[in-house]
């Protein structure tokens, strides 16, 4: 079980040169064996958690075709993020020429443009908080997701933000998901307009937003890894959770 | 519930089987063991808009976590050349 205290943050003299430059040279990927791993066996009703030893468990995954991982975590547990930097490395190791994906519960999907921006090289760690408002909208310590998002540019994954924009769950917070479609128009359209706008280097492509319908994915599609969090995977907590 | 509006489809791929998930086992169980408890656990902690009913705080959990699925789901489905 992972400490819930917030005395795991990154040393000070790794976690500050990180956020001045962004550099990555002297920062090395945790160690993969150094957590606990498990499974859990979705059950709609009983699920079940199994021990594995974490090194086997990614390449067994992997064998067995698995499309995607959801990595569950305490958000202020620094060993947590370590251990998802370490799949990160490690699927990449596995699968060197594999498109991969990390999903971020942690950026709204408006900010999709900021993370491409991230992983082109283009916009630093430091640029990346400020323009996600990481602070407003998730609020979680950044310096604990950092080796996250430095795996993954190493990785050459595609970020991709998951969550929904505040402003439009504040909405639903307070009528419903009818209210959201009712009276946020204008607003995103507001917002649209903005996120389009270029601001620094490569825009992103936005994902979300089409009126197509698209399927569940084919059996056989590219993996993604996302992380994800909530209550019932915080019951494994340093685990990966798999869907088969 | 309006499925199809644009807001919604920018969050969810599927608005059919979003739908058809509410009239399962597997919904149920989670409503009553993931949602529920966390609602109660946001009211205990004092951190729930004011009088947020409990319809709406499902309403944002569902669109919170459709959305990191859908997101994910059309990733996937726009990198379909996986492993032969």
């Amino acid at each position: 079980m992972s400490a819930l205290g917030f005395q795991n943050d990154l040393p000070s003299h790794v976690a500050t040169p990180l956020l001045s430059d962004g550099s990555t040279a002297s920062v090395a990927p945790p160690a993969l064996d150094g957590g606990s791993v498990f499974l859990v066996a979705p059950h709609a009703t009983s699920p079940s958690v199994i021990k594995v030893d974490p090194v086997k468990a990614v390449k067994r995954l992997l064998d067995n075709k698995t499309r995607v991982m959801f990595l569950g975590e305490h958000h202020n547990s620094s060993p947590d993020h370590d251990l998802q930097a370490a799949l990160i490395a490690r699927v990449r190791e596995l699968q060197p020429n594999r498109p991969l994906a990390i999903g971020l519960e942690a950026v709204q999907k408006q900010f999709q443009p900021v993370l491409d921006a991230f992983v082109a090289d283009e916009v630093d760690l430091t640029e990346l908080k400020e323009r996600v408002e990481w602070d407003k909208r998730w609020t979680w310590p950044f310096e604990r997701y950092m080796l996250v998002l430095l795996a993954a540019k190493k990785a050459n994954a595609r970020l991709l933000a998951l969550n929904v924009d505040s402003e439009d769950l504040a909405e639903v917070d307070v009528g419903g998901l009818q209210g959201l479609g009712r009276t946020r128009m204008k607003v995103n359209d507001r917002r649209s307009e903005r996120s389009a706008r270029p601001k620094s280097g490569r825009g992103g492509k936005r994902s979300g937003g089409g009126a197509q319908e698209i399927s569940p994915p084919p059996s056989n599609a590219h993996f993604v890894v996302t992380t994800l969090t909530c209550e019932c995977f915080a019951l494994s907590c340093s685990a990966t959770s798999t869907t088969l | 519930m309006r499925m199809f509006c644009p807001l919604l489809q920018r969050y969810i791929n599927n608005p059919i089987a979003f739908a058809n998930f509410s009239t399962t086992t597997a919904f149920e169980e989670y409503v009553d063991y993931v949602v529920r408890p966390s609602y109660d656990l946001h009211q205990e902690m004092g951190i729930l808009n004011a009088n947020m009913p409990f319809r709406n705080f499902l309403s944002a959990r569902l669109l919170w976590d459709e959305s990191m699925g859908s997101t994910s789901a059309r990733w996937a489905k726009e990198n379909p050349d996986g492993v032969r």
